[in-house]
C-alpha cells in the first residue's frame, strides 16, 4: 500500500518535470477555431490556391516591427476586376466604396509587455509558417502557437548559437 | 504524452497547491478590433517613426524642432539638428508643448457662451454668427481689435491684412519680451533690434540680471554657446543680481547687487575702464559716467568698489568680453536706461559687433509694446471696440491686473477667442472658435531675420479635436463679413504663397518642388546673416530705479519654467523641480534665512506677502542665495482657468504689481514694489523634491580647481582624479569641503566627519579620496570592470556626463519622461516622496555667500553599475545584469519586493506606488489624449512594479537593427539616448565602450576630470561624471 | 546500550522526584488530568467576549489589506527612500515571537532543564502560530501580492527561476522549513496527552478530534521507548533551527550595503532579540492563562521566575550589540557607517531610538531584583514593554537605515505610517490570538505527561 503511494508520488512528480520542459504541442493548445471576420476571407485560396505571397498584402512584415493588416486599397487592388460577383467581394466593394476600413478581428494578441519585431526574424530567415502554421491550409485564420513565453523561449534556446543569426535569450530583447 | 500537454505551467501550481494567484493572473484579453489603414499611405508602415521637421512656439525663439511620429500620432518633439537656432537640441518648455497639443482640458468644437455655460456649435453655425457680428461691429463705426501672440512669419501677415481689411487694429502681445532692450539699442545704436549674443566667443562674460540659461533671449542656443566657452578653463562668468538665478548658479562668481542697481553697477564699470583707459572706443563717454566712481556705486548698490573696479579691469582686458542686460526680473521702471548702461558697457571694450551681433537680430518688429494693451484696454473702457478677436495670447492672466484688461473686455459687446485652451482670456469671450495646434496644422516662422523655418502639420487632426487652422478661421469671417475681398483662399495657399516668393530669392535655382521638398525635409532655409556694423548714438539720461510700497523687502519677480504662464497646463513642466528650489505643483517665496528668522518661519511654512497692490499666501523656501532684503517669487502659476492642471495651482504674483513701467519703452516694472512678509496661519502644502542640499562629505558632485587641471596633478591617471576629488583639492585650494557649515542653506546639520586638518583614513578605510593602492578590489577603471560578458557581447553601453557643461536646466528631465511614458502623480504623492522621474537633477549648495558661491548640478540616472548591488538582492531575477553591461529591469517579472530600491546607494529606482496606467483609477496619468503620446515601444508600468532607466534600450535595440539592416557595425553617436538628445548644452554622451574611438571611450577612459559617483562602494558604474572646472575668483 | 541515556528522567531523583518540577506534594496524578483539561471546555462569556473582539479587529485589518490590494502598496507610508517599513518590521517581529517556543521546548529540553515541563506546551503552540502570522507579510508587503509563487522555484518552460543569492530567497527556504518543524515538534510533543484527553471524551465529536491527535497511543512501553527517542531526535533536529532561521531573516539586512544593515553582528544579535521577545510573549500569554484556570501550582512561581531570568539574560545581549553597533561606527572607517548611528540616536526617529533603548535595555533591569520576577503583575507589564521595545527596534533598524542612506539628495522625504498599516499591525495580532483562543479550548495547553513525571509516583499502601 505505503509503497504503491511513493510509486505514485515519485512518477507523477517525474512526469510533471518532463512535461513542463518539452515544448508543447500547439495545435492542441492553439485555439484551433478562429474567429469569425467581417469578410469570410479565406487565407487558403489566396496562398495555396493563388499562390500569393505573404509579403505580398503583409509587406510590413520585413520592413517594421509590426506585420501590417493590409489596407482596403490593396485588396481593391485585385478585386476591382476579379470576382467582383462573389457577395464577400461586394461586401469588401461596399467597404471601398463606403470609405470606411474593414474591422478584422485580431487573431494574434500580445499583451503590451512584449515588443516582439517581425522585420527582426523575417530578416533572420524565420519562416512565416513558422509561427503563424499551415496557414495554406486555414480557410478561416486562427491562433496556431500557445504564444505563451515557453513557446518563443523553446524557439529562442535552439537558436541561441546560430552562427549568423544568434537568437538572443536576453529579457530585455522582448521586455523593455 | 498527449494526455501530457494538458500540465500547462497553472496545473502544476495547482497541483503543488500555490497556484491561487495564478488562475487570477492569466486571464484572457477579450477580442480586439483591428482596424488597417484605408488607403494605404504611401510609404508610411505601422510600427516605424516618422520624422517631421518644424518649428517650437512655446516663446518667440523659434527653435527648430523634429516632431517624431508613431502610426500617425505625434509621440515626441526633438530639436532640429540642421536648425541653426536649436542645433538639434530642446528645452523642456519646448518638449513639453507635446502635452499643450495633447491637453485633455482642450477646447474641442466652437463653443458659445450662453449664461454662465458654454454650448457646443457645430463650424457653420459658429462662423456665421461670428461673421454677423463682426460685420455689424465693422459697420458700427467702432473697431475691431485682434490680439495674437507673435508668431513672426506668415501668419502675422495674415493677421495684419485681415485688421487693415477690417479697420480695426492688430496688436500681438508677448508678456515678457524685451522691450526695453530693443528700446535702449534703438536710442544708443540706432537699430531698433535684439541682437544675437555670442558666448562661445566671450572670455569673460557678465550678466546683469539676465537669465540667459532659462527665459531671456535664446536660451537653447544661448545654453550650447555657454557651454562651448565654459570647456575653455580660463573663460569666466559673473552674475550681477539680487538673488542667485540658475543661471547665476553656473557664475565663478555673484555679485549680489543692491535691486535695480545693475544699471549703477555697469556704469561704474565702465568709469574704471575709461579711467583706466582701457577704453578702445571711450570717445565722449566719460562725461557720461563720470558721476558713477567706484565709491559712489558702492554707495547706490552694496557692491564694494574693489569688486567693481576688479571686474572692470578683467572685463576691458578678456577681450572680446560681454555683457548681458537683464531679463524679467530685473526690469524696473528705468530698464531701458539699465539695458543702455549695459550696452555701454559693451561698447567701450569693443564687444559690439563681436559678442554683440546684429547681423541675427531677433525679427520683432511687430511685437506692440506693452503701453499698446493698455491703450486698447482704455478705448475698450470707453466702449470704443465693437468686437475683439484673440488667438494665442492670453492677456488676461499674463498682463498686470492694472492695466486693467480684464474689466475693460466685459464692456467690448462681441468677443471672439480662436484660442484652443479655456485659458483666463477665453474664458471672458462670447465664442470660441478653436483653433489647430501648430503640430497639426501648417505654418512657418522668421523669428530670427534671414532664418525661414517651416511648420508643418507632422499629424492629421484627432478625431476627437474638432479644430481648424486659425488662419482659416480669420479668412473665413473675413469672407462672411464682407471684408475677405482681399484675403487669399485659404491659409495653405497664403502660406506657400510666401514660400514661392522666399523660393524666387533663395531658391538657389532649384525648381519649386525640389526646393519645397528640401525646406520640409531640413526645416527651412537660412539666409546669409547680412553684416550689420552699429555706432554708438549716445545714452539716455541715466537715474536709479524706486521701488513703490511700504514694505521693507524688495519684491523680485522672476519668470520660471512656465515662461508667461503658458506651461502651465502642462503636467511634465508642473512636476518639474524648480532649478532653485526643487518644488514642484505651486509657487513659493525665496527668503534669506535671516530674513526668515525675522520674520519667524521655518523653511515650508506659510507667509503672507503683501504689497500696496495685494495679497498672497504662499510657502517659504528659505534660500541663502537671495539678499536679506529682497524676496523673490516665481511667474506663471496661480491660473483661474487653463486646465485641470494649471487652474488653482500655486499663486499668481502678478497681483502684488501695482501699477508701474519704464516710461522710455512703455513695459511693465516688474521689478517695482516693496513688500511686507507676515506669519500665515495656513499650513503648508510644498511638495519638494529634493529637502536636504548639502552633501555631507558625500563627493556626489566634484569639482576641480583650474591650477589643479593646468598644472596637471589630475592629469596623473585614474587615482589623481580621485585624489583631486578628495583629499587632494582640498590640499591644493583650501576646499570647498571646508566651508564653514553656517553658511550652507541648512545649519541643522553637522557632519560628524567633517576632517581636521592633515586627517589621514585609517588604514583599513576604503574612501574615494585614497590613492589606488589602497582600495581594496579593481578599480583601477571601474567602467571596465563589472560582471557584463565582455567576451560575449560586441558592446558594453556607458554614458559621460560632463557637469561643467551641464547648466541644470532638466530639458533631460523632460525628454526621458516624453520617451519613456512616464507618468506624473501630482503634489499628493510627490510630497510623500513618490516621483516618478528617472532623471533628478541633483542641487547641491556647498556655498551661497556672494564673495564665493558653489552651487553644484549633477544629473543622476541609473548608474547602470557592473557590479550592481540591486541584481543581487532581486529574489525572482527581475533586475539582472545583461551581457552589454545594462542593469535590466524587467517590469513584468517584477513582484515589487522594492528590496532593489532599498539597497541602490544612488535610489534612482522609481516604484509604482498606485496604478498610474489604468484608466479607471483616480491615479490615471494618462487621461485621453494625453495617452495619445505615449511611446508603443516602451512598456507602461503597471501597479506594483519597479522601473528606472536603461539607457533607452529601445533606441539601443532600433540603432543596433538599422546597422544590421545596413550590415555594417555600429556608428559612434549613432545611437543617443532620450536625455542625451535634448541636452542643450551637450553635457551627456552615450556609446560604446568595446569601440575605442568612440567618445564615451576617450572620456570616461582618458579625461583628466572623469569620477564616479560613491566610487568607493565599488558598483563601477558605467556613468562616468567629469568634474566641474572650478574657478578661482581672479583679484 | 539502554535507553537511560536517552531517556530525560536519568537526570531525576531516584524516588522520581524531579527537583526542578511541580513540587506541590497535593498535586496528584488525577487532580492533575483534572487541571490541565478543565481548559478543554465549553467557553464562558469571558472567552466569547475576548474571541469576538478579537474577529472584530482581524475583519478591520483584513479590510484594510483588501483596500491595499486594490489600490496598490501606496496606501501604505513607503516613500522613496523608505521603501521597507512596518509590514517588514511585522514580518521580522513575528518570526522573533516565534522562537521562543523551540527554545523553550527544544533546547531546555536539552539542557535538561525541566522548569520548561510546565511551559512549553503554550510556547510551541505559540511558535507555531507566531511563524502562521509571520508568513503573511512578506506577501502583504510585495507590490504585487498575487505573485508570491514567483519565490518558489518550480520547473517551467520559460527557464525561470528565483534568484538564490537573494537573502529573500533564503527566507523562503528558512521560514517555511522553521514552520514544517516547529509544526511536527508540537504535535509530537502533544500525542500522549491527546490520549489522555481522548480517554476523558464524552461526546463522539471530542473523542474523534482527540483521536487524530492522538493518534493511535496506547501508552504501552513501547510507545514510550519510541516516543522518547523521537522526541529527543525532533529536539536536536528543531535546536539547530533556533539559531538559523533568524541569523537568515537578520541577513536580509545584514547582505545588503545599506549604512546601518550592512553589519557582521546582526546574526546572534538577532537571535538573542528573537528569545527575548519569544519569552517575554510566553510571559504574557501564560500568566492571564494559570491565572484565569487557577494553574498556579502547576505553573509555579518559580517556573515564572525562571522565564524571568532567561528575559533578562537576552536583554544584557541585545543591550551590548547595541553599544557594539554604536562603538564599531565610532570606531569604524566608513563615514555613512558613521553618520546614519548618529542620526539615527539625533534625528528625526530618534523618539523611536530611544523607545527601543528604553524598553529593552533600561526597564529589564529591574529583573535584576527578585521581588520583581517574582511579582506576576508587575512582571506582565515589563514585558509588555519589552514586547513594545523589540517591536520599535526592527523598525528603527529598517526604517532608520533606510532613510539616510548613502545618497544626500533623497534625505528627509520621511515615511509615516499610514492608517492601513497600523490596522493591518492589528489585525496580525487578531490573527495570532485567534489561533492562540481556539488552541487553548480544543487542545491540552499544558504537558500532563511530562509534568506527572516530576509528581512522586503513587505507592500502594503496605497491606496491614
Amino acid at each position: 500500500m505505503r509503497r504503491a503511494l511513493l510509486a505514485i508520488l515519485v512518477l507523477g512528480s517525474l512526469a510533471l518535470a518532463s512535461t513542463a520542459f518539452t515544448p508543447p504541442n500547439y495545435a492542441v493548445l492553439g485555439q484551433s477555431k478562429g474567429p469569425t471576420q467581417p469578410i469570410k476571407f479565406s487565407h487558403k485560396l489566396h496562398t495555396n490556391k493563388l499562390g500569393m505571397d505573404c509579403l505580398y498584402c503583409h509587406y510590413g512584415a520585413i520592413k517594421s516591427p509590426i506585420a501590417n493588416i493590409p489596407a482596403v486599397s490593396v485588396c481593391m487592388g485585385c478585386h476591382k476586376l476579379a470576382v467582383t460577383d462573389r457577395p464577400e467581394i461586394q461586401k469588401l466593394t461596399g467597404y471601398a466604396t463606403r470609405g470606411e476600413p474593414i474591422p478584422w478581428v485580431e487573431v494574434y494578441q500580445l499583451p503590451q509587455h512584449v515588443k516582439f519585431n517581425h522585420k527582426r526574424h523575417v530578416l533572420a530567415g524565420v519562416q512565416c509558417t513558422d509561427c503563424h502554421g499551415p496557414v495554406k491550409d486555414m480557410d478561416v485564420m486562427y491562433q496556431y502557437p500557445s504564444m505563451k513565453m515557453g513557446w518563443c523561449v523553446s524557439c529562442h534556446r535552439k537558436n541561441m548559437n546560430d552562427p549568423k543569426f544568434p537568437a538572443s535569450m536576453d529579457c530585455l530583447i522582448c521586455h523593455h | 504524452m498527449s494526455d501530457s500537454v494538458v500540465f500547462t505551467r497553472r496545473d502544476f501550481l495547482k497541483l503543488a497547491g500555490i497556484g491561487v494567484a495564478a488562475a487570477t493572473s492569466g486571464c484572457a484579453q477579450p477580442a480586439e478590433k483591428l482596424i488597417p489603414y484605408l488607403v494605404a499611405p504611401q510609404d508610411i508602415l505601422p510600427g516605424i517613426p516618422y520624422w517631421y521637421a518644424s518649428t517650437c512656439r512655446e516663446c518667440s525663439a523659434g527653435c527648430g524642432t523634429l516632431v517624431k511620429t508613431r502610426e500617425g500620432r505625434a509621440i515626441k518633439i526633438e530639436g532640429n539638428p540642421e536648425h541653426p537656432v536649436s542645433r538639434g537640441a530642446l528645452c523642456a518648455r519646448g518638449q513639453a508643448s507635446l502635452q499643450g497639443f495633447y491637453d485633455p482640458d482642450r477646447v474641442v468644437a466652437p463653443m458659445l457662451r450662453e449664461g454662465g455655460a458654454w454650448k457646443k456649435l457645430t463650424w457653420d453655425d459658429a462662423l456665421k454668427l461670428a461673421s454677423e457680428k463682426l460685420g455689424a461691429a465693422r459697420t458700427s463705426g467702432k473697431t475691431i481689435a485682434l490680439i495674437t501672440d507673435h508668431a513672426p512669419g506668415s501668419f502675422e501677415g495674415l493677421a495684419q491684412a485681415w485688421t487693415a481689411a477690417a479697420g480695426g487694429t492688430h496688436l500681438v502681445f508677448e508678456a515678457f519680451h524685451p522691450h526695453a532692450q530693443r528700446e535702449a539699442n534703438r536710442r544708443t545704436f540706432g537699430v531698433a533690434a535684439l541682437p544675437e549674443y555670442d558666448f562661445e566667443q566671450a572670455n569673460f562674460v557678465v550678466s546683469f540680471g539676465g537669465d540667459f540659461l532659462e527665459t531671456w533671449g535664446s536660451p537653447v542656443a544661448q545654453a550650447r554657446g555657454f557651454a562651448a566657452m565654459r570647456a575653455r578653463p580660463e573663460a569666466g562668468f559673473v552674475a550681477v543680481e539680487p538673488r542667485l538665478s540658475l543661471t547665476g548658479a553656473n557664475a565663478d562668481e555673484w555679485v549680489a547687487v543692491k535691486p535695480g542697481g545693475e544699471m549703477a553697477m555697469a556704469l561704474g564699470m565702465v568709469h574704471v575702464i575709461i579711467a583706466d583707459g582701457l577704453a578702445s572706443n571711450g570717445a565722449g563717454v566719460a562725461d557720461i559716467v563720470a558721476a558713477y566712481t567706484p565709491e559712489a556705486v558702492e554707495a547706490q548698490t552694496d557692491v564694494p568698489s574693489v569688486t567693481i573696479t576688479r571686474l572692470a579691469r578683467r572685463f576691458a582686458q578678456a577681450s572680446p568680453s560681454l555683457a548681458v542686460p537683464g531679463g524679467i526680473a530685473g526690469q524696473s521702471e528705468q530698464a531701458v536706461a539699465t539695458a543702455a548702461a549695459v550696452n555701454l558697457l559693451n561698447w567701450v571694450v569693443g564687444n559690439v559687433g563681436q559678442t554683440v551681433r546684429f547681423d541675427r537680430a531677433m525679427n520683432d518688429e511687430a511685437v506692440s509694446p506693452f503701453s499698446e494693451l493698455q491703450r486698447l484696454a482704455e478705448s475698450m473702457e470707453q466702449g470704443n471696440v465693437a468686437a475683439l478677436v484673440v488667438h494665442g495670447a492670453n492677456p488676461a492672466y499674463a498682463a498686470p491686473g492694472w492695466s486693467g484688461f480684464a474689466a475693460a473686455a466685459a464692456k467690448v459687446p462681441f468677443k471672439l477667442s480662436l484660442s484652443s485652451v479655456m485659458d483666463e482670456t477665453t474664458e471672458l469671450c462670447d465664442l470660441v472658435l478653436p483653433s489647430s495646434h501648430a503640430l497639426e496644422s501648417l505654418g512657418d516662422s522668421e523669428a530670427v531675420r534671414g532664418i525661414h523655418s517651416i511648420q508643418q502639420p507632422s499629424m492629421q487632426r484627432l478625431p476627437m479635436f474638432d479644430t481648424r487652422p486659425a488662419g482659416d478661421t480669420l479668412i473665413a469671417l473675413a469672407r462672411g463679413a464682407g471684408f475677405g475681398a482681399k484675403m487669399p483662399a485659404t491659409w495653405e495657399e497664403h502660406v506657400i504663397g510666401n514660400w514661392k516668393t522666399l523660393h524666387g530669392r533663395a531658391g538657389a535655382g532649384r525648381p519649386w518642388d525640389v526646393f519645397w521638398n528640401d525646406v520640409r525635409r531640413v526645416g527651412g532655409v537660412w539666409d546669409e546673416p547680412a553684416a550689420t556694423s552699429v555706432s554708438w548714438k549716445g545714452a539716455p539720461t541715466f537715474a536709479a530705479p524706486e521701488l513703490r510700497g511700504g514694505g521693507d523687502l524688495a519684491l523680485v519677480l522672476m519668470p520660471g519654467v512656465h515662461y508667461d504662464g503658458r506651461g502651465a497646463n502642462k503636467p511634465w513642466l508642473q512636476e518639474l523641480p524648480d532649478p532653485t528650489s526643487k518644488i514642484v505643483w505651486g509657487s513659493w517665496v525665496e527668503m534669506h534665512p535671516q530674513t526668515a528668522a525675522r520674520v519667524g518661519v521655518q523653511d515650508g511654512e506659510v507667509v503672507k506677502v503683501e504689497t500696496e497692490a495685494g495679497s498672497v499666501e504662499l510657502p517659504v523656501y528659505v534660500y541663502g542665495g537671495i539678499r536679506k532684503d529682497t524676496i523673490a517669487i516665481p511667474l506663471g502659476q496661480g491660473h483661474t482657468a487653463y486646465g485641470r492642471f494649471a487652474k488653482g495651482t500655486g499663486v499668481n504674483a502678478l497681483a502684488l504689481l501695482s501699477p508701474a513701467q519704464d516710461a522710455a519703452s512703455g513695459s511693465v516694472a516688474y521689478l517695482s514694489a516693496r513688500a511686507k512678509v507676515t506669519k500665515s496661519a495656513r499650513v503648508s502644502t510644498v511638495a519638494m523634491t529634493q529637502r536636504n542640499k548639502q552633501q555631507h562629505d558625500r563627493e556626489i558632485a566634484q569639482v576641480i580647481p583650474v591650477a589643479a587641471l593646468l598644472a596637471g596633478t589630475a592629469g596623473a591617471g585614474h587615482a589623481g582624479g580621485e585624489h583631486a576629488a578628495g583629499a587632494g583639492a582640498e590640499g591644493a585650494t583650501g576646499g570647498h569641503h571646508a566651508a564653514p557649515i553656517e553658511q550652507t542653506r541648512l545649519g541643522r546639520y553637522t557632519e560628524p566627519q567633517q576632517r581636521p586638518p592633515g586627517w589621514t583614513p585609517p588604514a583599513h578605510a576604503v574612501t574615494a579620496a585614497e590613492p589606488e593602492m589602497h582600495v581594496r578590489g579593481p578599480r583601477q577603471n571601474p567602467v571596465d570592470q563589472g560582471s557584463y560578458a565582455p567576451n560575449l557581447a560586441k558592446h558594453r553601453w556607458a554614458m559621460a556626463i560632463d557637469l561643467n557643461a551641464c547648466t541644470g536646466c532638466a530639458a533631460c528631465v523632460v525628454a526621458c519622461n516624453a520617451e519613456n511614458n512616464i507618468p506624473y502623480v501630482g503634489p499628493e504623492l510627490v510630497r510623500r516622496g513618490r516621483e516618478m522621474m528617472w532623471i533628478r537633477i541633483e542641487r547641491y549648495d556647498e556655498r551661497l555667500d556672494s564673495a564665493k558661491h558653489d552651487v553644484r548640478f549633477v544629473p543622476m540616472m541609473c548608474q547602470q553599475c557592473g557590479d550592481a548591488p540591486c541584481e543581487t538582492v532581486c529574489p525572482v531575477y527581475a533586475t539582472y545584469h545583461n551581457p552589454e553591461g545594462l542593469n535590466a529591469q524587467v517590469y513584468n517579472r517584477c513582484v515589487g519586493t522594492r528590496y532593489c530600491s532599498n539597497n541602490c546607494p544612488y535610489k534612482v529606482r522609481s516604484f509604482n506606488f498606485f496604478d498610474y496606467s489604468a484608466p479607471e483609477k483616480e491615479t490615471f496619468a494618462f487621461a485621453e489624449p494625453l495617452n495619445w503620446q505615449l511611446n508603443p515601444d516602451v512598456t507602461v508600468r503597471s501597479k506594483g512594479v519597479m522601473e528606472k532607466c536603461t539607457f533607452c534600450i529601445q533606441r539601443i535595440l532600433e540603432g543596433k537593427g538599422n546597422a544590421r539592416d545596413e550590415n555594417r557595425p555600429l556608428r559612434d553617436q549613432e545611437i543617443q539616448t532620450a536625455c542625451q538628445q535634448g541636452c542643450p548644452s551637450r553635457a551627456i554622451v552615450f556609446g560604446d565602450l568595446m569601440d575605442d574611438a568612440s567618445q564615451v571611450s576617450k572620456l570616461s577612459r582618458g579625461s583628466d576630470r572623469r569620477y564616479w559617483v560613491l566610487n568607493d562602494l565599488n558598483t563601477k558604474p558605467a556613468v562616468t561624471y567629469l568634474k566641474r572646472i572650478e574657478r578661482e575668483i581672479v583679484t | 546500550m539502554t535507553t537511560s541515556a536517552l531517556d530525560p528522567h536519568a537526570v531525576t531523583a531516584s524516588d522520581g522526584h524531579d527537583p526542578h518540577g511541580v513540587t506541590d506534594p497535593a498535586i496528584t496524578q488525577k487532580s492533575l488530568n483534572a487541571d490541565s483539561l478543565r481548559l478543554i471546555s465549553k467557553p464562558g462569556p469571558w472567552w466569547w467576549g475576548i474571541f469576538i473582539l478579537d474577529l472584530t479587529i482581524l475583519a478591520i485589518g483584513m479590510i484594510a489589506e483588501r483596500n491595499q490590494i486594490a489600490l496598490g502598496i501606496g496606501v501604505a507610508g513607503h516613500t522613496r527612500p523608505v521603501m521597507w517599513a512596518s509590514y517588514v518590521t511585522n514580518f521580522v517581529f513575528w518570526v522573533g515571537i516565534a522562537h521562543c517556543g523551540t527554545l523553550v521546548s527544544a533546547v531546555l529540553f536539552l539542557f535538561r532543564s525541566h522548569f520548561r515541563r510546565s511551559v512549553y506546551r503554550i510556547a510551541e503552540a505559540m511558535t507555531v502560530f507566531g511563524v502562521m502570522t509571520a508568513g503573511l507579510f512578506p506577501i502583504i508587503h510585495l507590490g504585487r501580492p498575487w505573485f508570491p509563487y514567483w519565490l518558489f522555484p518550480y520547473p517551467n518552460q520559460r527557464q525561470l527561476w528565483p534568484n538564490f543569492r537573494s537573502p529573500l530567497e533564503w527566507d523562503v527556504f528558512a521560514v517555511t522549513t522553521y514552520m514544517t518543524v516547529s509544526t511536527v515538534f508540537f504535535l509530537v510533543g502533544m500525542i500522549p496527552d491527546a490520549a489522555a484527553a481522548r480517554d476523558r471524551a464524552k461526546s463522539a465529536i471530542a473523542k474523534a478530534w482527540f483521536t487524530i491527535f492522538s493518534m493511535g497511543w496506547t501508552g504501552s512501553n513501547v510507545q514510550w521507548k519510541h516516543y522518547y527517542t523521537a522526541y529527543l531526535f525532533f529536539a536536536a533536529l528543531a535546536t539547530p533551527l533556533v539559531f538559523s532561521v533568524h541569523s537568515v531573516v537578520s541577513w536580509d539586512f545584514a547582505m545588503a550595503q545599506v549604512p546601518g544593515w550592512h553589519s557582521t553582528i546582526f546574526a546572534p544579535y538577532f537571535v538573542a532579540g528573537a528569545i527575548f521577545s519569544g519569552v517575554a510573549m510566553v510571559i504574557n500569554l501564560i500568566i492571564p492563562i494559570r491565572k484565569a484556570f487557577k494553574l498556579e501550582h502547576i505553573v509555579t512561581t518559580d517556573h515564572m521566575e525562571k522565564l524571568a531570568k532567561l528575559v533578562l539574560f537576552t536583554s544584557t545581549i541585545v543591550g551590548y550589540s547595541y553599544l557594539t553597533e554604536f562603538f564599531m561606527a565610532w570606531y569604524g572607517p566608513s563615514k555613512y557607517e558613521r553618520d546614519i548611528f548618529w542620526w539615527r540616536a539625533t534625528g528625526h526617529f530618534a523618539w523611536a531610538f530611544w523607545i527601543m533603548f528604553t524598553c529593552n535595555v533600561i526597564i529589564p533591569l529591574s529583573l535584576w531584583f527578585k521581588p520583581v520576577r517574582r511579582n506576576m503583575a508587575v512582571l506582565f507589564v515589563l514585558c509588555l514593554f519589552v514586547n513594545v521595545g523589540m517591536w520599535f527596534e526592527r523598525f528603527v533598524i529598517i526604517v532608520t537605515s533606510l532613510a539616510h542612506p548613502f545618497e544626500p539628495a533623497t534625505w528627509d522625504i520621511n515615511y509615516r505610517m499610514s492608517w492601513t498599516e497600523a490596522a493591518v499591525l492589528a489585525g496580525s495580532f487578531a490573527w495570532f490570538l485567534m489561533y492562540f483562543l481556539i488552541f487553548i479550548r480544543v487542545l491540552p495547553a499544558f504537558s500532563i505527561a511530562e509534568v506527572k513525571e516530576t509528581l512522586i509516583p503513587p505507592k500502594r499502601k503496605a497491606a496491614a
